[in-house]
């Protein structure tokens, strides 16, 4: 049982076969799902599942839909950004997380690591991405 | 590494993060980089020939030569052979003087020898 933060295999190959769709326009939903530490996800997770997800106080299976700030580049990096997720007085345990679209049966993008248990008591529970640059954006190709 | 920071209490996170009053929990997490990657082509040189109008391949095969050569005949060389001639030192006899004949001298040394039979 463990979660290993990566960009799941199966993603990358989603986007070489056009599955995957972060333009503005016509861009698919992601969301966002959040685990326990009892949950295994890394490389390997294919497609968000509700085993070990979290459960609690204003949190919803599935998880929150994400804002996504369209792809774009800087120099020969690409990357794309999410905009911040809040679950709004919550009690939550958590320690990672699934990006995920709700398109292609709900394939998996990025799994998230917390590095430990986080929680939050009747309180705001955030998912702060990093900044939307070519050497710190949430997913970047480079 | 992902970081986070719990806020408890009234109006401790920034202005306008959170709810004032309500706790707030921020997890920062880490972005992910995909490197893509290049591999490597095998390029076969296939040599295109550009040609105009019509293509032909064209090969050339081994000839052989066939030299005439003018034979130089060397003269062949004819021995001739030129017989003997005898000459007979005879004069005649002139018949008017008189007598017109003469007696042998057998006084002489014989200039004859006896033919070996």
């Amino acid at each position: 049982m463990a979660i290993s933060q990566a960009m799941c295999t199966s993603f990358k190959k989603a986007l070489l076969d056009g599955e995957m769709d972060f333009s503005g326009n016509t861009g698919q939903t992601y969301k966002i799902a959040l685990y326990t530490n009892s949950a295994t996800l890394n490389a390997t997770t294919t497609a968000y599942a509700t085993t070990n997800e979290v459960s609690g106080t204003n949190y919803t299976a599935g998880g929150n839909t994400l804002t996504l700030v369209a792809a774009t580049t800087s120099g020969t990096t690409a990357f794309i950004d999410f905009a911040d997720s809040t679950w709004s007085t919550s009690t939550i345990t958590a320690r990672g997380a699934l990006i995920y679209t709700t398109a292609n049966s709900n394939a998996a993008v990025a799994v998230l690591d917390f590095g430990a248990d986080k929680s939050s008591t009747a309180g705001d529970f955030k998912i702060i991405f990093p900044a939307p640059d070519a050497s710190n954006a949430i997913i970047r190709i480079a | 590494m992902p970081s986070s920071v719990t806020y408890d209490g009234w109006g401790e996170p920034a202005w306008d993060d959170g709810s004032w009053g309500t706790d707030l929990t921020t997890v920062s997490v880490d972005g992910i980089a995909a490197t893509g990657g290049l591999g490597s082509v095998t390029v076969s040189g296939i040599a295109n020939v550009p040609v105009t109008n019509v293509s032909g391949q064209t090969h050339l095969n081994t000839i052989s030569v066939i030299i005439d050569m003018p034979i130089s005949v060397v003269g062949i060389g004819a021995t001739t052979s030129l017989g003997i001639v005898r000459a007979n030192a005879w004069k005649l006899i002139d018949d008017g003087q008189v007598p017109h004949w003469g007696p042998v001298d057998d006084s002489q040394t014989p200039s004859w020898i006896n033919i070996s039979t």
